[in-house]
């Protein structure tokens, strides 16, 4: 074969060989030399072990090459560094031969294959990063976990706690609230007038503080999960005349007006009565609440746009709400910020004890407001048919 | 006095990312690069320490095998395990899988070596507050498989030395 031919090879592919005897003393040497060792041309005549560090610790392999028991020895992605970069080589040690088929020492191949290798190393790096960032995203998913269930479980002490606090606060507060009407009526005998409005401001508070705990106690049992609703069909435009009649003392104490607007023949609702009662309750009393003397409170039973759903709307001409609180009023303990609506009293559990009873149910609440021209809030029930 | 020097071949076996290459950067060069550079294939190094044995101080070249931890090398693992004397085995005490996963290397290694020297590193103790290995885990490990173990931290040097020197006195003695 033309030797410019094989020079041609050896530089294209990168590959060097270096022939040795069988006391592995390096002979002669072809090829790309430089990547045998730095300086080849001082290396013939030396041992190969001393050229090849990766040889080393290795001799048994060598040796069962010359002894025949073995057909070569092969190393792969050997890395050197070689003026601070790494270059990446195949070894392999074979059986040299002379003509009658003897073996007279080794060959050692060596192949420069950096630019392989470079690539190698880039997939294998990127392949590990992402494989720790996965590792780590795991690790964080199990203790974001863990953290939850103890938030739950935290929560869930509160909740007991606040529910067990609130019942225990209900009890007195029924005896109190007895003995108070019995003294109204006059049962323990006559009463100045003095005494009456100091008794009709007692009873007021005692029946705020009714309110309270119900809401912390409705607020507990929603959150523990432990609310059970009894679906059946409901007329809901009587449960809404209803309501509305129980608040007309107080809206004609503060000389509000009230209007209730109801489709005829309204199909009845799939509800839960004691609780589609507190959400429309808590709607009106709302209402009441925030709008100033004078205003009006308008409230509305009419089918929904979307079929299969009525939709209750309560409207009032209050203080309005703005588009930050919109996004909060059916939050827990939401109070706003604004001086007009601080001066009402609650517990900001109203709309969320509303809300979540509305989702309880399969319906859905929302609100359209401008601040200093009133709200409406809108409920959507589902229909029972 | 010292005798002459003897070459023995140790390599070092674990999953990618446990600090092997750090370990020899740190016993051979004393450096540390907190920056991963993944390794592919093998690299070999040299460092000569002196040990005391039987009455006499030996020059003991060790001859690194810092070996690819990466899944698609276990292939090529065993041709780079041949003639191996001894092996440091590393796990990284911030990712315990990486302690049992020492198991398939161990298998490896006593195939192809069977009377090779094993030590366990437990690296990156500098870590303290991302460990996830107690040193109870890790001797358990070490009292199960019959190796010798350290905690060490590449980057700080702690235990780092010592593993090597163990290694060595173990080959040694064994020898």
């Amino acid at each position: 074969m033309d030797r410019s031919l094989i020079q041609f090879v050896w530089r294209a592919r990168q590959i060097a060989v270096a022939l040795t005897d069988r006391n592995l003393i390096i002979r002669e040497a072809y090829g790309q030399t430089e990547i045998l060792a730095e300086e080849m041309k001082s290396c013939l005549g030396c041992p190969l072990l001393d050229v090849v560090p990766e040889l080393l610790g290795n001799q048994r392999e060598l040796e069962d090459i010359l002894s025949g028991r073995s057909s070569g020895y092969r190393l792969d992605y050997v890395n050197r560094e070689v003026e601070g970069r790494t270059r990446y080589l195949t070894i392999e040690d074979l059986p040299y031969r002379d003509e009658r088929g003897e073996i007279v020492g080794i060959a050692h191949l060596v192949q420069d294959i950096t630019s392989q290798g470079e690539l190698e190393q880039q997939i294998t790096q990127n392949r590990n990063q992402l494989i720790l960032l996965q590792e780590q995203i795991k690790r964080q998913n199990l203790e974001l976990i863990a953290a939850n269930a103890e938030l739950r479980r935290l929560s869930e002490l509160k909740s007991d706690f606040i529910a067990l606090a609130a019942h225990d606060l209900r009890t007195p507060l029924t005896s109190i609230n007895g003995y108070l009407e019995m003294l109204l009526d006059g049962q323990m005998g006559p009463l100045t007038q003095e005494e009456v409005e100091a008794l009709n401001n007692i009873q007021r508070s005692s029946l705020r503080l009714v309110s309270l705990t119900d809401e912390l106690l409705n607020a507990a049992r929603l959150e523990a999960g432990r609310l059970d609703l009894v679906l059946k069909p409901v007329d809901l435009a009587s449960l809404v005349q209803a309501v509305t009649d129980e608040y007309t003392g107080q809206i004609h104490s503060k000389r509000q007006r009230l209007d209730v607007e109801m489709d005829a023949h309204i199909p009845p609702a799939l509800c839960d009565e004691k609780w589609a009662k507190v959400i429309v309750s808590n709607l009106v009393s709302n209402a009441v609440k925030f709008t100033p003397e004078s205003g009006q409170i308008t409230v509305r039973l009419r089918m929904a746009e979307q079929t299969g759903f009525l939709l209750l709307s309560v409207a009032d001409t209050g203080i309005g709400i703005s588009g930050q609180d919109q996004e909060l009023i059916f939050s827990r303990w939401f109070r706003s910020k604004n001086p007009s609506s601080m001066k009402a009293q609650g517990a900001g559990l109203g709309l969320y004890i509303t809300r979540s009873l509305v989702e309880l149910h399969g319906g859905e609440i929302w609100v359209e407001s401008q601040p200093g021209k009133g709200s409406v809030l809108f409920v959507k029930f589902p229909l029972a048919t | 006095m010292t005798n002459a020097t003897v070459n023995r071949k140790v390599c070092l076996l674990g999953d990618f990312a446990v600090g092997k290459t750090s370990m020899v950067r740190r016993f051979i060069y004393e450096r540390f690069d907190d920056k991963y550079l993944s390794t592919i294939g093998v690299k070999v190094s040299r460092k000569t320490i002196v040990v005391s044995h039987q009455t006499q101080l030996i020059n003991l070249s060790l001859i690194l095998w810092d070996l690819a931890g990466s899944e698609e090398f276990d292939q090529l693992r065993s041709s780079y395990l041949r003639g191996a004397s001894g092996a440091v085995l590393v796990c990284d005490l911030t990712r315990p899988e990486t302690l049992p996963n020492l198991s398939t290397y161990l298998n490896d290694l006593r195939r192809v070596s069977p009377s090779a020297q094993v030590i366990l590193a437990a690296n990156k103790a500098d870590l303290a507050a991302e460990q996830r290995l107690t040193s109870a885990e890790i001797e358990a490990y070490a009292v199960d498989h019959k190796v010798p173990f350290h905690l060490t931290s590449a980057k700080t040097g702690e235990g780092v030395e010592n593993i090597f020197r163990q290694l060595g006195q173990l080959i040694l003695i064994r020898q």
